[in-house]
C-alpha cells in the first residue's frame, strides 16, 4: 500500500515525461483512457482502425482527436463515444476494416465499474504511467533505436496481395457485412439525435490490393445523398509499409489531405479556432 | 469468464460470502457447484449442457462401479472411460475431420467444421476418467481405500459435479486425482483459511499472468505471419525465448491463482509447476512442467502400458514412452503439429535415457548450467509448434532464423528482458535455495517482494486476455 501511495504522490507532484506506448495495444489503451478520463468537449473525433491510428498527429490540428485503434475497427471507437457523457461535435468514421468485430472485452476493460471513475485521480492506474513508459524516455534512444513500423519487402507484398485479391474476388460475407453496416447506421442515427455530425471516409490502401468490391458495396449502402463522405484520394499518391498501412511519409501526406478535406467541409471550424 | 475480469470478482465475493454463511453450512458444496456452473456458462450458456452431461455420465458410471455388481465393474469402467474419450475426441477433432470431408459430404463436413472446442474440455474429461479408474482400482485392488462415494445418488452426483466443475481447476487444471480431492469434501470453516498461503499464491499468480504473460503477449504476437518476415535472425530467436517465458508465466500464473482460490474455500490442489527451466534433462523437465498432466499420464497410461508390454523388454518401454508422449501432444490440440510435438519429446526422452546409460560424460565446471541451457533451448524450439501449428509456417520461421541475418532489434531485446526478468529471478532464487543459499530467509525480503508484485499488478498489467491453456 505504501508503495502505491508513494508512487502516486510522485506522479501527481512531478508529472514525469512518458512514452507514448511501445506497442499497438498500449497505444490503444492510452488513447482510449485519455479520451474517457479527460472527457471534455472535442470538435472532431476519428473512429477507425490501425489505418487511421497511424496518421501523423503532428499534421492533424489539435481539435481532432484520434480514437482509432490498431487491431480494431470503427465500432470500438463508436462504442466508446456512445458511453462517454460528453459528446464531440463531429465524428469521422473510417470504414476500411468494417468486417472486424468490435472488441467488447477491450471496451469493458476501459469501463470497469469503480475503477474507471477513480482512474483519472490515481495516475498509477493509467496505462501511460506504467513503469515501462516512465523509464523508456530516460533510456538513450540511440541505444534502443527508433520505434517505427517496418516495411515488407516487395516480393512479400506481391505474394500477399495475390492472396488477398484472390480472397476478395470470392463472394463477400454479406450477412456479417450488413450486420456491421446496420450497427454503424445505428450509431450514426443515435449521434444525429444528439446533434453530432458524422462523416464517412475510406483510406486508400496499397495499389496492389483490389478491394473495390467491398468499397463499392459500402458506397451503395451509405449513399452520398444521405451520408456525408470525405472525398477519396488515389493510392498512387501515397507510400505504404504493407498492404493496408501508410509508411511515415504516406501517413504525413494523408493527414494533411484529411485536414484540408475537413476544413473544406466545415469551414466554421477554422473560424471558431481563430476566434478563440 | 476470466480470473482477471470484473464479473469474476463479483461472482467470487458472492460465492465466498454465501459459502461461509451459517445458514448454508450444510450446503457448501452446492454453493460452490452453483458458482462453478455460473462461471462456466457465463459466456456460452449452452456449454452448460455439455458439462452437465459429462458430470452425469461420470456420476452414474462411478456409482455403479462402486455399488454395482462385481462382474460388471470392469465393463462399466471401460464404458465410462470410452464415453469420456469419445466426447473429448469428438470436440477436439470435429473441425479437422470436417475439413477433410469437405469434398465428400458437404452437409456433414459443414456441421463438423462449425463445432468449436469447449473451454476446459481436456481438463474436466480427464477428471472424469481419473475418478472412474481410481474407483475401479479401489474396489478391485483395494488401492486408495480413502476414496469412498456417497450411497445417496443425488449427494454423490453433487460431489461428482463439484470434483469435475470446481471453478478454480475446471478450465485449465491442475488435474487433481479423485483420491486426492474427494476425501477433502467436508464442512469448511472461515477460521481455518490459511490466509498467508492463499494471498501469496494469488499475488504470485496474478503477477505472473497479468504483468509478465500479458505484456509478453504483445511482443510474441509477432510470431505470426506475415509479421515474422520483418525481423532479423537474432530478433526471431529472442521472440522464441519470450514465448517460452510467456507460456510459463501464463500457465503457472493460472495454476497459482487456482491454488489460491481453492484454498480460500478450504481445498488443497496440487502444485503444477516446479521451476521447470532449471531442468537438466528432458525427463526432469516433464517432472517439473504441468506436473498434474505428467502424473495423470504416468498413472493411467504409461504405467499400465509398461506393465502390459513388459514381455517385450526395451521395445515395450520405447513404445510406451512414445505412445504416452504422442497422446500428450494430441491432448493439446488437433493437428500434425501437436502429434509431432509429442513425438519429438518422446524421442528426446528415449535418446537421452540411452545416451546417459551408455556414455559417461566427465563432469566439468559448468556442466549443469550447460545442460540447463540445452534443455531450455530444446523446449523453446519445440514450442514453436504450439505457437505456429501450421508446419509450413514453422519451416519458414526456422529458415528465416537461420538465414535472414541482420542485427538484433534492441527495442524488443529490452522489452523481452524486462518482462522475462521476474521468471528468471524466480528460477535463480529457487536454484540458489536448492544449493543452500536461501536469500529469502532475510526478514523483510519476502514482504517487500510481494508488495512490489502487488504494485505491479495494479499499475503495470498487460491487456486482459485468455489464458493460453484455455484453448486446450
Amino acid at each position: 500500500m505504501a508503495f502505491f501511495v508513494i508512487c502516486n504522490i510522485y506522479l501527481i507532484l512531478f508529472m514525469p515525461s512518458i512514452g507514448s506506448g511501445e506497442n499497438d495495444r498500449q497505444k490503444n489503451i492510452i488513447a482510449a483512457q485519455e479520451y474517457i478520463d479527460y472527457n471534455t468537449h472535442r470538435q472532431i473525433v476519428l473512429a477507425g482502425s490501425s489505418c487511421t491510428r497511424r496518421l501523423d498527429s503532428s499534421m492533424l490540428p489539435h481539435y481532432i482527436y484520434n480514437l482509432a485503434f490498431g487491431g480494431e475497427n470503427m465500432l470500438t471507437g463508436l462504442e466508446i463515444i456512445r458511453r462517454c457523457p460528453v459528446k464531440p461535435r463531429i465524428v469521422l468514421i473510417e470504414l476500411n476494416q468494417i468486417l472486424l468485430d468490435m472488441d467488447s472485452d477491450f471496451v469493458a476493460s476501459l469501463f470497469t465499474p469503480i475503477l474507471y471513475k477513480i482512474r483519472p485521480y490515481v495516475p498509477s492506474l493509467q496505462e501511460k504511467y506504467q513503469f515501462i513508459n516512465l523509464i523508456l524516455p530516460r533510456i538513450n534512444k540511440t541505444y534502443l533505436g527508433p520505434n517505427y513500423y517496418k516495411s515488407l519487402p516487395k516480393e512479400q507484398l506481391e505474394k500477399m496481395a495475390n492472396d488477398e485479391n484472390s480472397e476478395n474476388s470470392k463472394t463477400l460475407n454479406y450477412s456479417k457485412l450488413d450486420n456491421h453496416i446496420n450497427l454503424v447506421k445505428n450509431y450514426i442515427n443515435e449521434n444525429k439525435a444528439k446533434a453530432i455530425k458524422t462523416v464517412l471516409y475510406l483510406l486508400p490502401w496499397n495499389c496492389l490490393v483490389n478491394n473495390n468490391k467491398i468499397n463499392d458495396y459500402l458506397r451503395l449502402k451509405f449513399p452520398i445523398n444521405e451520408y456525408q463522405w470525405i472525398e477519396s484520394d488515389s493510392c498512387i499518391n501515397y507510400s505504404f509499409n504493407d498492404l493496408h498501412h501508410f509508411d511515415v511519409q504516406g501517413a504525413r501526406k494523408y493527414s494533411i489531405y484529411l485536414k484540408s478535406q475537413i476544413e473544406k467541409l466545415f469551414p466554421d471550424i477554422i473560424i471558431n479556432r481563430k476566434s478563440q | 469468464m476470466l480470473f482477471t475480469q470484473f464479473p469474476f470478482f463479483v461472482l467470487l465475493i458472492s460465492v465466498f460470502a454465501l459459502y461461509y454463511l451459517p445458514v448454508f453450512k450444510n450446503h457448501q458444496v452446492s454453493v460452490l457447484v452453483l458458482g462453478s456452473f455460473i462461471f462456466y456458462a457465463y459466456r456460452f450458456p449452452y456449454l452448460l449442457l455439455l458439462l452437465l452431461s459429462s458430470i452425469s455420465i461420470n456420476a452414474i458410471t462411478s456409482y455403479y462401479i462402486f455399488y454395482g455388481k462385481d462382474n460388471f465393474r470392469k465393463t462399466i469402467t471401460a464404458a465410462g472411460v470410452l464415453l469420456n474419450i469419445a466426447i473429448l475426441v469428438f470436440f477436439k477433432y470435429a473441425h479437422i475431420t470436417g475439413l477433410s470431408l469437405i469434398h465428400i459430404d458437404q452437409s456433414v463436413s459443414l456441421f463438423l467444421i462449425s463445432v468449436s472446442v469447449p473451454v476446459g474440455i481436456s481438463f474436466f474429461t480427464f477428471h472424469g476418467i481419473s475418478m472412474l479408474i481410481d474407483l475401479y482400482r479401489n474396489k478391485s485392488f483395494k488401492v486408495h481405500p480413502e476414496l469412498v462415494i456417497k450411497r445417496n445418488f443425488m449427494h454423490h452426483w453433487t460431489n461428482t459435479a463439484f470434483y469435475i466443475a470446481f471453478f478454480p481447476q475446471m478450465i485449465a487444471g491442475p488435474i487433481v486425482k479423485s483420491y486426492y480431492f474427494l476425501p477433502q469434501i467436508q464442512r469448511k470453516y472461515f477460521k481455518d483459511i490459511c490466509w498467508e498461503y492463499a494471498v501469496t499464491k494469488l499475488i504470485s499468480g496474478y503477477f505472473l499472468k497479468t504483468v509478465v504473460a500479458d505484456n509478453l503477449k504483445d511482443i510474441t504476437a509477432f510470431i505470426s505471419y506475415p509479421y515474422y518476415t520483418y525481423f532479423s535472425s537474432k530478433t526471431l530467436l529472442i521472440l522464441l525465448f519470450a514465448h517460452s517465458f510467456q507460456l510459463f508465466a501464463d500457465f503457472a500464473g493460472y495454476s497459482l491463482i487456482a491454488l489460491g482460490l481453492a484454498s480460500i474455500f478450504g481445498y488443497r490442489l496440487i502444485d503444477n509447476f516446479n521451476n521447470p527451466f532449471i531442468s537438466t534433462s528432458i525427463a526432469e523437465f516433464w517432472r517439473r512442467w504441468h506436473i498434474s498432466l505428467y502424473q495423470w499420464l504416468k498413472d493411467y497410461l504409461f504405467s499400465p502400458l509398461v506393465i502390459s508390454l513388459r514381455q517385450y523388454g526395451n521395445m515395450g518401454l520405447v513404445f510406451s514412452v512414445l505412445t504416452t508422449f504422442i497422446i500428450a501432444g494430441a491432448w493439446h490440440g488437433a493437428g500434425w503439429a501437436f502429434i509431432i510435438f509429442g513425438l519429438i519429446h518422446g524421442a528426446a526422452v528415449i535418446i537421452e535415457n540411452t545416451v546417459t546409460k551408455h556414455i559417461r560424460i566427465k563432469a566439468f565446471p559448468g556442466i549443469k548450467l550447460l545442460k540447463i541451457v540445452m534443455v531450455f533451448c530444446f523446449v523453446t524450439f519445440v514450442w514453436l509448434l504450439f505457437k505456429l501449428p501450421d508446419l509450413n509456417s514453422d519451416y519458414i520461421y526456422i529458415k528465416r532464423m537461420i538465414y535472414a541475418g541482420g542485427n538484433i532489434d534492441k527495442r524488443y531485446l529490452f522489452f523481452i528482458s524486462f518482462y522475462s526478468l521476474p521468471v528468471l529471478l524466480m528460477h535463480i532464487i529457487y536454484y540458489l535455495k536448492s544449493n543452500g543459499y536461501n536469500i529469502l530467509k532475510f526478514k523483510y525480503i519476502k514482504p517487500v517482494l510481494y508488495a512490489v508484485m502487488l504494485m505491479a499488478i495494479l499499475s503495470n498489467k498487460g491487456s486482459s486476455g485468455n489464458f493460453i491453456y484455455f484453448q486446450f
